[in-house]
C-alpha cells in the first residue's frame, strides 16, 4: 500500500487507474520506477509529494532523488490486463490492484530506497507525460538476481472517500 | 477489471463479505489473475482453479476464464517456461535457472521486452480470457 499519495493524484488514482484498465487512452499504463533517494526511504517524500511529472523538472529534478542505474533495471509496465479495481461500499472505498512486479538481473550498484507507480498516458514512457501516483518504502541492495515488489493483496493503493 | 465487494451482517452484529459482484472486465476479455489475489478469493470460495479454466463466482453469476499461460519464468527470446515453485526449482535457484538458459541459448541476443532487458519474466499471475 502506498507511503506516499502525490499531491497531483489525489483522488485521481482510481480514475487513472480506470483509465488503463479500460483501455481509454488505449496505449495508456501504469509505470513501476526504482528510486535511489540520498538520505534513505522516506528522506524526500515532501518533496516529492509535490511533483507532477516525472521528468527532469519534476521528480528528477531533486537533488536528491534519482531512477536506479543498475544495468539490467527497467521501469516495469502494468497495462489494463493486469489493473483489477475493487469498489468497497460498505467502507467507502477502492483498491486498486496491479500486481506483484519483479525486476529481473538487477546488477550491484545503486542501492534502492523506494519505489514509485505512475500514470503514463501514452504509453511512450516520456518523462514528461508521466504523472507519480504513489511512492511506496523499498530498501534493497540489488545483487545481480530478481528483485520482486510484493503487492498486498488490498493492492497498491486504497482510494477512501 | 472492477469488482464490487457486498457484505452481509449477522445477528451477532458482524460484518462478513457476501461475495463479489462483476461490474466490466475493462478494455479487452484478458486479464491477468494476480496468484496472492487467487489464493484470497479460493480461501472464500469465489475463485476456483483447473488446470485449464479459473471460475470466479461472482453474486451475479459465474465467470469463466480460459488460463492462457500459467505463473513462472518466460524466456522472452523462445517462450520457454519454467515453472515458480516445486521441489524442482527452489524459488531461491528459479533466476539463476534463467539467466543460465538466456546465457546459453541467446547469448548476446536483445530481450524483446523493454521492461526485462535480462532477456526472461517472473510471472507470478494466470494470463487469462474471459469466455462468458
Amino acid at each position: 500500500m502506498a507511503d506516499v499519495v502525490i499531491n497531483r493524484a489525489l483522488g485521481k488514482i482510481h480514475q487513472y487507474a480506470e483509465n488503463v484498465d479500460s483501455n481509454s487512452p488505449a496505449a495508456s499504463v501504469l509505470r513501476m520506477f526504482a528510486l535511489v533517494v540520498t538520505g534513505g526511504v522516506g528522506a524526500e517524500d515532501n518533496a516529492i509529494r509535490d511533483l507532477s511529472t516525472m521528468t527532469m523538472t519534476g521528480l528528477f529534478a531533486l537533488t536528491n532523488v534519482a531512477e536506479a542505474t543498475n544495468s539490467g533495471y527497467a521501469n516495469q509496465q502494468m497495462s489494463d490486463v493486469d489493473v483489477t479495481i475493487t469498489i468497497d461500499d460498505a467502507n467507502n472505498r477502492v483498491d486498486i490492484v496491479g500486481g506483484d512486479q519483479t525486476f529481473t538481473s538487477v546488477v550491484a550498484g545503486d542501492v534502492w530506497t523506494d519505489l514509485v507507480i505512475a500514470y503514463d498516458a501514452a504509453g511512450t514512457d516520456s518523462d514528461a507525460a508521466t504523472i507519480p501516483l504513489s511512492k511506496h518504502d523499498f530498501a534493497v541492495t540489488p545483487n545481480g538476481g530478481d528483485i520482486t515488489a510484493d503487492e498486498p493483496v488490498a493492492g497498491f493503493a486504497r482510494c477512501a472517500g | 477489471m472492477i469488482l464490487k465487494k457486498h457484505f452481509k451482517h449477522t445477528d451477532a452484529g458482524e460484518t462478513l463479505l457476501a461475495g463479489l459482484e462483476f461490474i466490466s472486465i475493462g478494455g479487452r476479455p484478458k486479464q491477468n489473475l494476480h496468484c496472492r489475489q487467487l489464493d484470497q478469493y479460493a480461501a472464500q470460495g469465489i475463485a476456483d482453479i483447473g488446470k485449464t479454466h479459473i471460475t470466479l463466482k461472482f453474486l451475479n453469476g459465474d465467470k469463466r476464464f480460459k488460463i492462457d499461460a500459467t505463473p513462472g519464468i518466460y524466456c522472452q527470446h523462445c517462450k520457454e517456461h519454467f515453472p515458480l515453485d516445486g521441489p524442482e526449482v527452489p524459488r531461491s535457484q528459479r533466476g539463476q535457472i534463467a539467466r543460465d538458459h538466456v546465457a546459453e541459448k541467446h547469448k548476446g541476443k536483445k530481450s524483446s521486452d523493454p521492461s526485462n532487458p535480462s532477456g526472461y519474466k517472473v510471472q507470478s499471475y494466470y494470463a487469462t480470457t474471459l469466455e462468458q
